[in-house]
Parts: C-alpha cells; structure tokens; sequence
C-alpha cells in the first residue's frame, strides 16, 4: 500500500472499520509522515466536534405529518346525486351517499374504520371508479381498501368481490364461499355495513328465493343497479313468481344461477328451469363449475 | 432505533397503524431534519423537506409497497434517501431560480442562522461545511455528524466503499484547506 493509499484509509482506521492488517500499514505510514498526522488530527478534531452541528427538529413535524396523511375525501356528483368518497395511499376506504354535511361523515368514517378524515383531493381514478360501478359498467379490479375492517368482514367482501358484473348470488351461498354455511345472517350484517358499496358489489347478494330483497339505499336502488349492470328487472320477477332457482341446460347437462353468464347462452328450446338442485340432479343434470350452486 | 425495530416500523405502517408513523417521525425527525438542514447550507427549506420525507416514506409503505418489502426494508438509510432526493430537488430548482435572479442583476441574501452562544470553533465548522461544495459537504455530514459507517453511506449515496474512500478523503482536504484559510477566503 503506498503513501496515498494510506491515507484514504487513515478516517476508517480511526473508527475501527479497517481491518488488522490495514490498520497496521497505515500506523507505519502515520510514523513516517507529519503531513498524514496533521490529517489524523483533523479528522480526530472533525469526529469530535461535528456532532455539536447536530439540531433537534422543530416542533409541529409530527403534527403536521399526521394531517397530510390522514384518510382524504372530497364530495363528488354521481348518477344517485352527490356521494362522499373517502380514500388513503391503498385505495378507496369508503363511499357514502346519504349524508349532507361533511361533519357528519367525518364522524361515520370514524366510528366506522377508527380513523379520521380530511377533506382533500381523490385521485381522478377514485372518482371514476366509483362513477363507473354506479353507471353499472365492469371494473375489473376495484381500487379499494378494507382497512380497519374486521377479519371477517374483509374475507366476505373479497369473495363478494368476485360475484361477475351482472350475476346475483344468494346470501347464503356467500356464506358457504367463504367457509361459514351458517352465517348467512352474519354475511347479511357485513352487506348492510358494507363501506365502499357500487365497487364492493353488496347489490349482488339476494335471496335464496329470488327477488333483490334488501338494500341499504332501499331495494329501488338495488333493482336500478342491477338492471345498469344487465339483469332485466322483469327476468327476475318473473323467476321469483314461477319459483324458478336455477337453468339447466339440455344440451351440456349442466345447471346454473339464472344470471350465471353460462345459462344466459342457453338457446330457449333446450332451457330447463328447475325449483330446486334435487330437481336438477333428478332431470341427470350436474351444477356449473362457474357459479357453483349452493345444494338446496 | 436498531434494525429490527425500523422494519417492524415499516410493517406496522404498511398494516396500516398510525401510531407507527408517529414513532417513526420521533424517531428519524432530529437526524433528518439535520441532514437536511446541513445538505441545503441551512435553510427554512430543511423543515418541508423533512416534512414531505415522511409523507412520501407514508405513503410508500402504506401504498406501493408489499408487505415482504417493508419486512426486509432497512428503514433508515432508505429515509435518508428519501430527504436526499427532496433536497436534491429542492437545489436545483434554488439553483435555477437564482440563475433567473442573476441574470436581473439581483442581489441574493445569505441565509441567516440563529447562532447565538455557539462556540467559535462550532460556528467555524459550520460556516466551512456552508462553504463546501453539495457532496462533499453530504460525505462530511453522513461520515461526521451521523457517524455513517462507510457502508452506510454507500447505501444511501449508491457510491461504492472504494470510491467513497477517494471521496471523504477529497471532501476532508478541501474542509481543511477552507478551515485553514479562514473566514472570508
């Protein structure tokens, strides 16, 4: 190691950082050379000296940081007229139609998912999201969080979330999707508390006996949107009436839900409808891999 | 803070506890806030940079970032990293407002420091630091003030060991030389 070499190691000699071997060659470069002391003594002085440069920040940083990070929300126009939309950095935390006042959604938002909100600016693509799930066109991944919701409540809203655009479900079949075939009334509380309703799709879960049955906005909504998204109001009264559950299909052999994208191309002169799965299986029919029905 | 307690940190906003972004300001705000100050010659510029790091390491690690990567997440030369691109930024757009003021002939005022009952040798090494030029000025922050390993400061920096041993030793004899010269030089 030469003279020059020496000293670019001379500051980690000083800390300790070289090695043994480095730190031996350097301690007999630094005994034959005043101009390297002269630099080992400034960088002692330096070590011991720079530390007083250091400042404690002033006081507010945290408060400050705090607020920009809070849960942001902004009133937007929707086709069911205005809605609180309310997101964080992972995505749409909750959409409310029926309040007036900001104050008043502040402290749903809070007791709701324990956090507080401010008033702010939405990505352009929130916005939209949710414009878009009301006008019932398809969102393929809805840009949505469930943070600060239960366990419980996000496992069902995620495989809620997977009922297609234009499909109903019943309730109890969510309940059996997610591993809890008893707690259909359970699956019921989480739709009626459902925070970012339109993207969590909560108007595709009905009755096990048709109908669109309820909704928290009112059942009017539900059958508005589930027409927007392609189910003809008339089709499901009229399966409601004739007590029909689920199609069949003579031709594959396969029975289905009604809205289920696979019995909607069943061509009317091989339509089976059935009131019940024993029924199907009877007519040799077995269910649809798709929209799996729940056994009746 | 050690290691373990940064990442835990990291994950803990990523799961989305608030708490854990307050423990994160009160941990990381002195040692920021004096990077900052020092890297930008000491400005009110040092207290938004600050202020925007943690907005920005929020939302990384409560948004864009998975769980696996905030778990392995060394949390502290990444916010070191985070105020060093701020203020990078926040250089040259100085830089570039100041060339638009020069070019009107204008005259732009030194920044200004509460320097009170600060010791003379203290004051001495401020001004000199000021008066260094931007990396070297950050080597001697990072290496003196931080007591960054080298290692350390290749993480935050991206500069290998090696070459940031030419470097200190660069940034060291020019402090020198402007110590020695003394004031007004």
């Amino acid at each position: 190691m030469d003279n020059n070499e020496a000293r670019q190691y001379l500051d980690q000699v000083r800390t300790g950082e070289a090695d043994d071997a480095t730190h031996q060659t350097v301690a007999k470069h630094l005994e034959r050379c005043d101009d390297m002391r002269v630099e080992a003594d400034f960088m002692e002085n330096l070590a011991v000296e720079s530390p007083k440069l250091k400042l404690t920040a002033p006081i507010g940083i945290e408060e400050e940081v705090m607020i920009r990070i809070a849960d942001r929300y902004d009133v937007i126009d929707t086709d069911f007229g205005t809605a609180h939309v309310a997101c964080t950095p992972k995505g749409i935390s909750a959409v409310k139609l029926d309040v007036e006042e900001d104050s008043a959604f502040e402290s749903y938002y809070k007791d709701r998912l324990g956090r507080t909100t401010v008033r702010g600016s939405l990505p352009d693509a929130y916005t939209e999201a949710v414009r878009r799930a009301i006008r019932g066109e398809k969102i393929a991944q809805p840009p949505v969080t469930l943070e600060g919701l239960t366990e419980f409540e996000q496992t069902v809203l995620e495989h809620l979330a997977r009922i297609p655009t234009g499909e109903v479900r019943p309730y109890a079949w969510l309940a059996r999707e997610v591993g809890r075939p008893k707690a259909i009334r359970a699956v019921g509380t989480v739709m009626a508390r459902n925070p970012v309703p339109f993207l969590m799709p909560c108007h595709r879960l009905v009755p096990s006996t048709g109908g669109v049955g309820n909704y928290y906005y009112g059942p009017e909504m539900k059958w508005t949107l589930l027409e927007r998204e392609g189910i003809p109001r008339e089709d499901l009264a009229n399966w409601k009436q004739r007590g029909v559950r689920f199609i069949g299909s003579r031709t594959t052999g396969i029975y289905c839900y009604p809205t289920c994208r696979d019995a909607r191309r069943v061509q009317p002169q091989y339509r089976l409808e059935f009131s019940s799965t024993d029924d199907a299986a009877n007519s040799g029919c077995r269910p649809c891999k798709h929209c799996r029905p729940l056994s009746t | 803070m050690t290691h373990e307690e940064g990442r835990c940190i990291a994950l803990e906003i990523h799961r989305g506890n608030r708490d854990a972004v307050a423990d994160m300001v009160s941990a990381y705000q002195d040692r920021l806030f004096t990077y900052a100050f020092h890297m930008l010659g000491g400005s009110d510029d040092a207290l938004d940079v600050t202020q925007e790091a943690f907005v920005k390491a929020y939302t990384a690690l409560a948004g864009k970032y998975d769980a696996e990567r905030c778990r392995t997440l060394e949390i502290r030369p990444w916010l070191y990293r985070i105020v060093r691109n701020l203020a990078l930024n926040k250089l040259r757009s100085r830089k570039r407002r100041d060339d638009a003021l020069v070019s009107m002939k204008a005259h732009i005022p030194a920044p200004v420091f509460d320097t009170g009952n600060e010791p003379s040798r203290t004051r001495a090494l401020r001004t000199a630091l000021a008066r260094l030029g931007r990396e070297s000025r950050e080597l001697i922050i990072l290496r003196f003030i931080d007591q960054y390993t080298y290692a350390e400061i290749a993480t935050v920096t991206g500069s290998s060991e090696s070459a940031l041993r030419g470097k200190v030793y660069r940034a060291l004899r020019k402090l020198r030389k402007i110590m020695e010269d003394g004031p007004g030089g």
